[in-house]
């Protein structure tokens, strides 16, 4: 007997869990960014010179937006599964850093690059929520 | 091992624990709408416990050696979502989670 094939993938996951990397990798980037601008001193200079500094409220906003997000996404998907394709951000923040923030990559993380989107690739291939059993209701 | 990375090590698999143990409590906010906003609250307490421990990692630890010991929290997650939300991890997604922590430590091996 075959296998029951996978239950089609929402597009609202789809993008939920798009939008979830978009953010997480912008949220890198925006981060080292503004960590970079900070003045140099003791802690207490630091976290003013954060409290004054632009880009770390854009950065606690994009968080706030990852958190809503990321609610929606489990409302329609397996944590075990929406969890494990986050690890494409691991993938976009390594790329994202080569063109805009001027770091470089070596071939061994950009192995580790591939292995995480084949990985990803292959839970695509299962389904994004569990059969529901007694006492978790969804 | 020295007793000082020996303690590192431990701060960074607990951080990684209380990582998996926070989105099990996301995950149960959107399953129990009753209890949202105490098992949201749990949740973020909890991620504020790791931030913690992970900075006290940190003391102890090189980042090149901290941050690949947090891939760790996809097995956690996955180990809790099926012990705890009885989620059924199938072949597919044993098998991607085997590429993806392994791809995780190679883009990490360079941190």
């Amino acid at each position: 007997m075959t296998p029951a094939p996978a239950p089609a993938l929402p597009l609202k996951v789809v993008l939920g869990l798009a939008l979830t990397i978009l953010l997480d990798t912008a949220v890198q980037l925006f981060w080292k960014d503004a960590v970079s601008g900070l003045p140099q001193g003791p802690l207490a200079v630091e976290v003013l010179g954060a409290l004054h500094q632009p880009l770390f409220l854009l950065v606690v906003a994009l968080m706030l937006g990852q958190f809503l997000n990321w609610m929606l996404v489990l409302e329609h998907a397996d944590l075990s599964y929406a969890h494990a394709i986050t690890a494409l951000s691991y993938a976009s923040v390594s790329v994202a850093s080569l063109l805009w923030l001027d770091e470089r990559m070596d071939g061994l993380q950009a192995a580790g690059v591939v292995l995480i989107l084949a990985g990803v690739w292959r839970i695509s291939q299962g389904g994004h929520v569990s059969v529901t059993e007694p006492g978790h209701e969804r | 091992m020295s007793a000082e990375a020996l303690m590192g090590v431990t701060l960074a698999v607990s951080a990684t624990l209380a990582e998996g143990l926070a989105q099990l409590l996301l995950k149960l906010a959107t399953l129990h709408p009753a209890r949202k906003w105490a098992w949201t609250v749990g949740a973020l307490a909890l991620f504020g416990v790791e931030a913690g421990i992970y900075t006290l990692a940190l003391d102890h630890l090189a980042v090149n050696i901290a941050y690949p010991i947090g891939a760790l929290s996809f097995v956690a997650v996955t180990l809790l979502s099926k012990l705890i939300l009885r989620e059924r991890i199938g072949p597919a997604r044993w098998q991607g989670l085997i590429l993806i922590m392994l791809g995780a430590v190679l883009v990490a091996s360079r941190a």
